[in-house]
């Protein structure tokens, strides 16, 4: 994969937090959608790939475990970064080991969460 | 009011003990997740400590008030909750979050490996290798969270009072043993218990309150409470901050006294590159135990950029609560990254584990550190570390005229790390001393007491007209030579014994 725009996809029932983080990230070039609906978010997944999805775990449809392991289920190039703050050390084992790229605790800094994009970018390039 | 507090070896048994306990015995049953939850929702971000034990991130400063105010959040919820009816407490850190209750009954629930692997394959639908893995992997987190916060081992066994084995004993009969167990006069209230609960709820409500605080919420302070009486106590660099400490606490109920007080000393560490792992900082913290001082880290540098931006870095800690939904903005990174790869988090977190981090600044040159020392109070010793190594052959003698120059402003002892040892503890080296100068003062004195007559006609044949003028000039040079020699070796011994029993 060469070095090309990122399809991200952000999912967070906090409306502040899709708006935040699509601004911070698309500076960079890469296109950014944002989601409050999970279920919603399941459907265009299930329509357009996407290299990259940054999901919240707690969200009242559908939790984050869940988007992940369906988002996996689709396609295991994508990867799946998770973000909560309610983060526990058992969640995010729970999470890695079902196969989440990486986690990230709020409140972070836009650049911290594109430090892990850019990880997870270049292990999309390997592929 | 009982308070049983369960620290979870296995997640599932701990939790179905606990309800079953609850059931049991009509208590109510607390789990550190609720805790937890209405933490974060106060302001702490549990999530990021979380994350930084987790992916092995030295805790920052900034990271270390929050994990202080995450105890105080904890211990306040269980002694509130404690103070009104009996709870049942089960988390990981169950056995820690009611210090110095002694009639907590702390209980260690513990289950076999394999059992703990096919209930994590069950309840989170993975296969045998990942969920030994997610096992193996979330303990570690766990004894990591525990040395870090708490400073202490997690499978230490003297730190419960009983320890049930889920292998041997179901959790419905475990729960039968641990209502006889509860009924035991150890675990009972005493008034001096309850006093003891009021106490650490009300320093916990006053270590909440200070942080907080806008004016007061980068303190890193201490606070204890006997019977009411409050005293917080605070670094030497934070002097001007503590000053808010008593406007920080004015509407906490219960307070019938508060002293503000400076902790007792403070260590300067002043260097450009920090090396947690070396000899000499275990000393400098063997030093700082000793004394009961906090030590303060200044990285020293050099570059000429950094000095533009300011000569005062200090972790800031974000205390925007406006809604940004847990997205901060990314500027304030900048200052902090510059130090990166310095050692100074690494070593900073060394300190907090061992309680004795009295944060960190930087400066940028001689005269700025110069400055940033003046404005330090109540500093008992000064340490230069590493140097100047950019400077290459003259670096020993830029570190000793640095030494000098400081010894000559400040009023306190500054020394190179390399003489730690030899000045302030006492090593192998020193003992060898001791026995050699013991054994010295004893053949001295032996000598001195054995052979008093012709000793004192000798010493005092100056004072008898007839002897000879060689014989009073011997004398009086004998007298000048020996006295210092020998004032010297007996000091040495009796500098070598305060060492030994710490109290130089």
């Amino acid at each position: 994969m060469e070095n090309r725009q990122l399809r991200i996809m952000v999912i967070d029932d906090e409306q502040i937090v899709g708006k935040r983080l699509k601004s911070a990230l698309e500076k960079t070039g890469d296109i950014i959608e944002t989601f409050e609906d999970g279920v919603k978010a399941l459907e265009r997944l299930n329509n357009h790939p996407f290299d990259i999805v940054v999901t919240d775990i707690r969200m009242d449809e559908i939790d984050g475990i869940e988007i992940l392991e369906k988002v996996l289920a689709k396609s295991n190039q994508t990867k799946v970064i998770m973000i909560t703050g309610y983060a526990t050390v058992e969640m995010a084992r729970e999470a890695l080991a079902k196969g989440a790229f990486d986690f990230i605790a709020k409140p972070f800094k836009p650049n911290d969460l594109r430090a892990i994009i850019d990880k997870a970018a270049k292990e999309l390039r390997k592929n | 009011m009982q308070i049983i507090c369960l620290s979870r070896g296995s997640y599932e048994y701990s939790k179905n003990l606990a309800e079953k306990l609850a059931s049991k015995t009509g208590y109510t049953c607390i789990s550190r997740e609720m805790i937890t939850d209405e933490a974060t929702a106060f302001g702490i971000p549990v999530g990021k400590l979380e994350m930084a034990i987790m992916k092995k991130r030295p805790l920052s400063e900034e990271m270390s008030i929050e994990a202080d105010l995450y105890k105080a959040f904890v211990t306040q919820y269980l002694c509130e909750k404690g103070l009104q009816q009996s709870i049942i407490y089960h988390g990981r850190t169950g056995h820690l979050v009611l210090p110095g209750l002694s009639n907590v009954l702390r209980v260690r629930a513990i289950a076999d490996m394999d059992d703990r692997i096919k209930f994590a394959m069950n309840r989170l639908n993975l296969s045998w290798e990942k969920a030994k893995d997610y096992n193996e992997l979330v303990d570690e987190d766990i004894r990591r969270w525990v040395r870090i916060l708490y400073n202490v081992d997690w499978d230490d066994p003297s730190l419960y009072d009983v320890t049930i084995n889920a292998a041997h004993l179901s959790a419905e009969n475990a729960a039968s043993a641990l209502v006889q167990v509860a009924q035991l006069p150890e675990f009972m209230v005493t008034p001096v218990s309850k006093q003891r609960l009021e106490d650490l709820l009300l320093s916990s409500k006053c270590r909440l309150a200070i942080g907080k605080f806008e004016p007061t919420c980068d303190l890193k302070v201490t606070v204890r409470a006997d019977k009411g009486n409050v005293s917080v106590t605070y670094l030497p660099r934070q002097t001007k901050e503590a000053e808010m400490i008593p406007k920080a606490l004015k509407d906490i109920k219960g307070i019938k006294s508060l002293v503000c007080t400076i902790a007792t000393t403070n260590i300067l560490y002043i260097a450009e590159q920090f090396n947690p792992g070396a000899e000499a900082f275990d000393h400098l913290i063997n030093i700082a135990e000793k004394w009961n001082a906090s030590v303060e880290l200044v990285h020293l540098s050099y570059d000429s950029k950094q000095e533009e931006n300011g000569d005062n870095i200090s972790e800031k800690r974000t205390k925007s609560k406006e809604a940004n939904g847990g997205i901060l903005d990314d500027m304030e990174e900048v200052d902090r990254l510059k130090i990166a790869g310095c050692g100074v988090q690494e070593s900073m977190n060394k300190l907090i584990q061992v309680g004795r981090s009295g944060g960190f600044h930087s400066a940028y040159g001689s005269s700025s550190l110069v400055n940033s020392i003046s404005r330090t109070e109540n500093n008992s010793l000064i340490v230069v570390g590493d140097v100047f190594h950019s400077k290459g052959a003259a670096k020993k003698r830029l570190k000793r005229d640095l030494i000098s120059q400081m010894a000559d402003k400040f009023h306190v002892p500054v020394i190179g790390t390399e003489d730690l040892k030899s000045h302030y503890l006492f090593g192998p080296k020193q003992l060898i001393s001791l026995v050699v100068s013991g054994v010295f003062g004893v053949i001295l004195y032996l000598t001195i007491f054995l052979q008093q007559e012709p000793i004192l006609k000798f010493l005092s044949s100056g004072h008898i007209p007839s002897n000879p003028m060689y014989l009073k000039i011997a004398a009086a040079a004998t007298l000048a030579v020996s006295v210092p020699i020998i004032a010297h070796i007996i000091g040495g011994f009796f500098e070598n014994i305060l060492k030994l029993a710490k109290l130089e």
